[in-house]
């Protein structure tokens, strides 16, 4: 599969900035530029990583890769792709039962019910809910209620799909196999964007990274050479 | 990607609606029955207190002449309440996925209007009781319905799409909900006025649409059609400008709240 050609980019940013208003005293507000200068591209069927320490606006990123927010500097351009965070729990309901919650899920990413209906034998099974999945969530534990929000995420499938941090919820177990289906995601061509402040899951995911800094990329290349940059200036900090 | 009249965006505001009101409904014992009961409890506390306690001045049918103002004003103050705050409080979920947000006031109405529509149709059945007649009049109710929904969603989407970037305004709109409680006619006729305070008070949508309701549902006169008509082209307008502004600020919301 490594031989299917990467060169089109999906998304590309250029120099994108965005700021948020800070609160500064009575009716005063101050900009604060939560990413100043980043560039990046995303290959179509590549797993991108995004590293750097906490709040040097990967989070930010994330979102503005999803569409969620609109950079206020530089430019940002989607080629048609639909871009989504994988989250544990996208407006989950309690009261609702596994199925239904799916579909609400489903919605909410832009998928049409039907299409969700298609694929909810794959959700049932990936989730290893079993009985519990006609059940309401109420009564999920939140290893379980895990569980369903990360099959939604991966068995929809949106053309790209943005991680952040490591997915620390849910057991080991179940977390391994999600790891193990991003992989395969990877492998069979798919889109992936994975933001991390730790090396190691990058490493083991990515073929690309990007290294962000107080808002800025510094470096965007081959997983390992970026790594090893993002490390040394580590370490001279100390 | 999304778009306004995306078969996506009305299947989800439809299942969005249902997954509140199943929700709602689940945290009760008697659930939906509840929307029935309300209701009925409501108006048999009007029709005690003011048709047999007080027997007001105004002749024995204040109870219903009341009711009518409260239940239809009702459905608006709380579709407002509700859907003028829907952007903010989704705040949480804007940040996770892209939704248009017109879909949060949407919802909000959707949900008041499911809960009006059994409330007004006992309405309907107390007032019959009560022995006023089905007239032909009644053909009207459809259209000032209808009217009466697109000022509600008129001024929810203006006032869900400017309450973010301003917060300060939603403790304006509060009380201005109040005061056109007192002020739309729900506890008197706008024919007791005096001439110079009618002109003013004939300038506010709700006077006309409260008192067409009683005018079908208790003369059972047809509705006086001009200050109808354009009210609903009036909220047509305001729809228009709302939903665009909630377009135009779409990426906006989720960084704007805090």
């Amino acid at each position: 599969m490594t031989d299917v050609p990467r060169s089109q980019p999906v998304i590309v940013m250029r120099n994108v900035g965005i700021y948020y208003w800070l609160k500064k005293g009575y009716l005063r507000r101050e900009r604060f530029w939560a990413l100043k200068d980043v560039s990046l591209e995303l290959h179509r069927g590549e797993a991108l990583g995004v590293i750097g320490r906490n709040g040097a606006g990967k989070t930010t990123l994330l979102q503005l890769l999803a569409g969620i927010i609109s950079p206020d500097r530089g430019e940002l351009e989607n080629a048609g792709v639909q871009a989504a965070m994988l989250s544990l729990q996208i407006g989950f309901l309690d009261q609702l039962s596994g199925r239904e919650n799916a579909i609400l899920g489903g919605l909410m990413l832009g998928i049409s019910k039907s299409v969700v209906e298609n694929k909810m034998e794959d959700i049932v099974s990936f989730s290893e809910l079993g009985d519990f999945f006609d059940r309401p969530l109420g009564t999920y534990s939140s290893g379980m209620k895990a569980r369903l929000g990360l099959s939604v995420a991966l068995q929809l499938d949106p053309d790209v799909l943005l991680i952040d941090e490591v997915m620390g919820v849910g057991d080991a177990e179940f977390r391994a196999k999600s790891e193990a289906c991003m992989i395969e995601r990877v492998k069979s061509n798919r889109t992936i964007v994975l933001v991390s402040h730790n090396s190691h899951t990058i490493r083991q995911l990515c073929d690309r990274a990007v290294w962000i800094e107080k808002g800025r990329s510094l470096t965007e290349g081959p997983t390992e050479e970026v790594i090893q940059a993002y490390e040394a200036s580590l370490r001279k900090e100390g | 990607m999304w778009s306004w009249l995306d078969s996506r965006f009305l299947h989800l505001v439809f299942y969005k609606t249902y997954a509140d009101l199943r929700a709602e409904s689940e945290r009760t014992y008697i659930g939906f029955l509840w929307w029935i009961i309300e209701p009925v409890i409501d108006m048999m506390v009007y029709y005690v207190v003011f048709s047999l306690f007080l027997q007001r001045g105004t002749g024995s049918d204040f109870a219903p002449f009341l009711l009518i103002g409260m239940v239809t004003f009702r459905w608006f103050q709380t579709s407002v309440r509700l859907g003028g705050v829907s952007v903010i409080a989704n705040a949480g979920l804007m940040r996770l996925v892209y939704l248009p947000k017109i879909v949060f006031p949407s919802v909000a109405i959707l949900n008041v209007t499911v809960k009006f529509l059994p409330a007004f149709a006992i309405l309907i059945v107390f007032l019959l009781i009560y022995g006023f007649p089905l007239t032909p009049a009644y053909a009207a109710l459809p259209v000032l319905l209808l009217v009466e929904l697109l000022v509600i969603l008129a001024l929810t989407y203006l006032i869900a799409a400017v309450v973010p970037f301003v917060p300060d305004f939603w403790v304006a709109i509060d009380t201005g909900l109040t005061m056109l409680f007192f002020l739309s006619g729900i506890f008197f006729a706008g024919s007791s006025l005096s001439g110079k305070y009618q002109f003013y008070f004939y300038l506010n949508p709700f006077a006309h649409i409260i008192e067409n309701y009683r005018a079908i549902l208790m003369s059972g006169v047809w509705p006086n059609w001009p200050p109808i008509l354009w009210t609903g082209a009036g909220a047509l307008v305001g729809i228009a400008i709302g939903s665009y502004l909630l377009a135009r600020f779409d990426r906006l919301y989720p960084r704007s709240i805090r």
